[in-house]
């Protein structure tokens, strides 16, 4: 957990407290994971509360940022969670796109909490919290770009 | 039918590639910041040629027109002021460039502002032009044999933004890579360890590739005849130097005098020089052992009168 006495963390901006924290969701939900497929590969039927009791916590730490940022809601009417042709940007944040997400949560059933995390995978990486391969993409054929991206 | 072969069907004489990077140098130019396009290629490979072409482009001698490019000689560079042989020239001619209103300088055999003489207060005062140059709104487009042998002080500075490196050159066209001011730092690092120096130029991969024609004949020549009398005056600099003559400034060296004693030593002992080159008077060995007596002889004095 992020220690709020940390002389560090005082002096961490908000929203890099957050991004922990969404972080630390995340990881509790990929354990949850790990340790469900665990007891089933034994041979124990296992119910998928753990995962989904996880996937909540780290699905309302994401619901304020997705709620504040809704005013795209008009974009997207409908939202079908395996069409893979549109883009996440587009279709996330939406009242619509949250009520099916619960509704997945409500359901409990393993599979569709799986398709959920990916989502919220996905809107992770999109929004620059997981993503850790930082290479620019910038035009090469072009000495200007090439300088510009080195920061030159 | 005789143009054709000097411009290609975009209208301009070399790859449209090119042509974008110009755009953005001209573009950082009017955001008031240095730039300078480094040429380097082995000798007679074109690099002067390549330079005159990128100097009009700069120059806005080449105006878009649909999708190719039609070449205005008006707003061509003048080659009298566009084109400067040396560093006391360049120096000289950036003036004038700015003063005559030409967007680009063309710093030819840019060898003398070398890496080994990073000390020397030419290189200094080289230095301290292209660190102000900028307010000019000059772009300098350098041709040199070689560019790592250039002051490593430039580059760090950020001044060259792009290196266009002539690798080829046949009857009809020659062939260039360019590269980035980030793919600059790689090949001078490669190249301390390599024992071919210009190998180091295979590993790594350039921006653009491209090709580029020859000057129509007219300005060719023209470009001849102001290259051609530079590469004279250095050949007699080079001869009067392998002969073994004494400037002025060389004899105030070697004796530990003033060049203003010299000078009036040799007009009171009425020595003749042995050569004039370039308004310089050369001297041979002889002068030195005169002026060699003359100053014994002169502290034998000075030493008498003191006792």
């Amino acid at each position: 957990m992020v220690d709020f006495n940390q002389e560090g963390t005082v002096a961490t901006a908000p929203s890099d407290l957050l991004k922990m924290l969404i972080l630390e969701k995340r990881d509790s939900v990929i354990m949850a994971i790990v340790s469900y497929n665990r007891t089933k590969s034994n041979g124990v039927s296992s119910y998928s509360f753990g995962v989904a009791s996880c996937l909540v916590g780290l699905w309302y730490e994401l619901k304020a940022m997705l709620l504040g940022s809704a005013d795209k809601r008009e974009q997207v009417k409908c939202f079908n969670f395996n069409d893979k042709t549109k883009k996440v940007e587009d279709v996330l944040i939406t009242i619509e796109l949250i009520n099916k997400i619960e509704d997945k949560l409500l359901k409990n059933c393993y599979y569709d909490l799986v398709v959920v995390f990916n989502f919220l995978n996905d809107y992770l990486y999109m929004k620059g919290i997981t993503k850790i391969d930082l290479r620019k993409n910038y035009d090469s054929s072009r000495a200007s770009a090439v300088n510009k991206a080195k920061g030159l | 039918m005789e143009d054709q072969s000097f411009y290609y069907k975009s209208g301009l004489p070399f790859s449209t590639s090119l042509a974008l990077d110009l755009d953005d140098i001209s573009l950082r130019v009017n955001q008031n910041k240095a730039s300078m396009v480094i040429i380097d290629g082995q000798i007679g490979t074109g690099k002067t040629t390549l330079g005159v072409h990128c100097a009009d482009y700069l120059n806005g001698a080449y105006i878009r027109e649909g999708e190719g490019f039609r070449f205005d000689e008006s707003k061509s560079i003048d080659l009298e002021v566009g084109v400067a042989l040396g560093g006391s020239d360049f120096t000289k001619k950036l003036k004038l460039s700015f003063e005559k209103k030409q967007a680009v300088l063309i710093y030819d055999e840019a060898g003398d502002f070398n890496s080994r003489g990073a000390l020397s207060k030419f290189n200094g005062l080289l230095n301290r032009v292209f660190e102000t140059f900028r307010a000019f709104k000059v772009v300098v487009v350098m041709c040199l044999p070689f560019f790592p042998s250039l002051d490593g002080s430039l580059m760090v500075k950020g001044i060259p933004r792009i290196l266009i490196h002539i690798d080829n050159r046949n009857l009809k066209y020659g062939d260039y890579r360019v590269y980035s001011l980030w793919h600059m730092f790689y090949i001078l690092h490669k190249m301390k360890k390599l024992i071919v120096k210009t190998d180091s130029f295979r590993f790594t991969d350039p921006c653009s590739f491209g090709h580029f024609l020859d000057l129509p004949k007219a300005r060719a020549r023209k470009l001849d005849v102001i290259s051609t009398k530079n590469k004279l005056d250095v050949l007699g600099d080079v001869e009067v130097r392998i002969e073994g003559f004494y400037t002025y400034a060389d004899l105030s060296k070697r004796l530990g005098r003033s060049v203003s004693w010299i000078s009036k030593t040799i007009n009171i002992m009425k020595l003749p020089c042995k050569r004039i080159h370039r308004n310089k008077k050369y001297f041979d060995e002889n002068i030195l052992d005169l002026l060699s007596q003359e100053v014994e002889r002169i502290n034998v004095k000075q030493n008498l009168i003191a006792d």
